[in-house]
């Protein structure tokens, strides 16, 4: 019933705002031999909310899942989708979320409306990442990424994960209609031998102020030694930012790379491209350099917001790092390579 | 009059506005000091064998505070580039670039300020390239300042001892051997 008149709600606001009319996507429910779904349930993002929710489920069966291809998908409006195998509980604890049905698995949920835990990513600081998506326009709502022949992602029965769903509904990032993600692994049948790893690395205190309106902010991570093929990246930062780019390193200099080793750049925050064919071999003993690009901007609703969460209090209109999307800043890179070395590559 | 008033404004466009912080004008290239912060709002001068505090970070892992200090008559900013090598494969364990925003002191020295955005966050544990221990080791730091635009003014390095504070029990963890 109260699906029914949010779809009912999201079509009238539809008509009156020339938005198109709501097509939900679809993807395929997928049987125990076939791999593993989720599905969030649709959920409002009133006007100028920002939603941001952590759902926990176990993967089923009772051997190991190989994956060599996953579809993500996210309803218009979604600021990030991201997958997390579960380590260390600090605040973030799924025993505490209320029971929830995520389709092909059971799970519970713990609003970020409801506990700030959600929003705090020293909660997952060693939490591996698994998969993400920054892409929601809604014609092209489904990632659909296949692995290259002989990798898959490897999970094991029972492991714990976390899929956090965030979203926006401001003038810059609008959700037209219902907030909602879902996510299908596909098992891998070809006896893949290589294990997909991954690496997340973030920029520590960002700080884009009215008085150094252009600041731009560089970092490097080393992977361990051996040779590492990159075969998908993305970068992730909030409206001030203009340009993410991301080089191949060799791990030794401390100038930026050439260009000619530049692998990834976008310069929207919205819908950031995930670059899924890639086939890059990193330098032996190197890694990756990447630069976040910003620009300050006077927030459409003053700087009163970002003043009060600036911890230096220099009434300065400072965007610091944070989640929230219209007062806070990230600069963040997702990397897939193989073969895997280590639990998680992580440079913070 | 037209043409006139676009020059201005494009000298205009040129220039940093009032309350931006300005490029650094440096007073005497040859002289640098690099230093570390730490969470007390100390500032370390640095030189062969000083122990730098390894900090815990607010976004997780561990981190070295460090940039340098160099003569200039106003408060002012230039972009620093630190980094930290493993000597022994001449590997960089962690690297990181940004705005180095300098206060003016009395002595004719430009500080960092004491903030943890004011100077590099080199990034050093967890690190994939440390083929020992992060803490108590000696490693090279390294620190090359630059213009706004990228123009090469100063380069220092030292050798440093990066080092857990007795109150961070989980620095030894995460800064430990791979």
């Amino acid at each position: 019933m109260r699906l029914r008149s949010l779809v009912v709600t999201a079509l009238l606001v539809g008509c009156g705002d020339n938005v198109p009319e709501y097509e939900p996507w679809l993807l395929e429910e997928l049987a125990p031999q076939d791999g593993m779904w989720i599905r969030t349930p649709e959920f409002e993002v009133a006007a100028g909310a920002e939603i941001q929710d952590c759902y926990f489920f176990e993967v089923p069966g009772d051997v190991d899942l190989w994956v060599d291809r996953a579809k993500l998908a996210l309803n218009t409006g979604s600021h990030h989708m991201n997958v997390f195998r579960i380590k260390t509980i600090v605040g973030l604890d799924p025993a505490n979320g209320q029971p929830i049905d995520l389709g092909g698995v059971q799970g519970t949920v713990i609003h970020g409306a409801d506990s700030m835990e959600c929003w705090k990513s020293s909660n997952w600081a060693d939490w591996p990442l698994v998969a993400n998506s920054q892409q929601s326009s809604s014609d092209s709502p489904v990632i659909d990424w296949k692995l290259p022949t002989d990798v898959a992602t490897r999970f094991t029965p029972g492991e714990k994960l976390m899929l956090q769903v965030h979203y926006v509904n401001t003038t810059d990032q609008p959700t037209p209609w219902v907030g909602r993600a879902g996510v299908n692994f596909y098992r891998s049948k070809d006896g893949d031998t290589q294990e997909l790893g991954t690496l997340f690395a973030t920029q520590q205190s960002i700080r884009v102020c009215r008085s150094n309106p252009k600041p731009s902010y560089s970092g490097t991570c080393a992977m361990p030694a051996g040779t590492h093929t990159v075969v998908a990246a993305n970068g992730h930062f909030h409206s001030r930012g203009n340009e993410f780019r991301i080089w191949a390193w060799d791990g030794v200099s401390t100038t930026r790379p050439d260009d000619s080793q530049l692998f990834y750049a976008s310069e929207r925050w919205d819908e950031p491209e995930m670059e899924t064919g890639l086939d890059l071999q990193l330098p032996q003993t190197g890694g990756i350099w990447w630069t976040c690009d910003y620009q300050w901007r006077e927030p459409a609703g003053g700087c009163e917001a970002v003043d009060a969460r600036d911890p230096q209090h220099a009434n300065d209109c400072c965007y610091t790092f944070g989640p929230k999307v219209e007062s806070s800043e990230h600069c963040n890179v997702f990397l897939y390579y193989y073969p895997k070395v280590t639990e998680s590559v992580t440079c913070f | 009059m037209l043409l006139r008033g676009a020059a201005l404004l494009v000298v205009l466009a040129g220039c940093p506005l009032d309350h931006e912080l300005p490029e650094c004008d440096v007073l005497d290239t040859t002289s640098v000091m690099l230093v570390a912060g730490d969470l007390d709002n100390h500032t370390i001068d640095i030189t062969d064998g000083t122990r730098i505090p390894l900090i815990g970070a607010p976004q997780g892992g561990h981190i070295l505070l460090v940039g340098a200090s160099v003569k200039a008559a106003h408060d002012c900013q230039l972009v620093a580039t630190a980094s930290l090598r493993d000597t022994a494969t001449n590997r960089v364990l962690g690297l990181e670039q940004r705005p180095l925003l300098l206060e003016q002191q009395s002595n004719g020295w430009a500080q960092p300020r004491h903030t943890l955005d004011a100077m590099p966050n080199v990034a050093v544990c967890p690190s994939a390239a440390s083929s020992t221990a992060v803490y108590d080791h000696e490693y090279k730091l390294e620190v090359a300042l630059t213009t706004l635009d990228g123009a090469s003014i100063i380069t220092a390095s030292a050798m440093v001892i990066p080092t857990c504070q007795a109150s961070d029990g989980y620095c030894t963890v995460d800064c430990g051997a791979n």
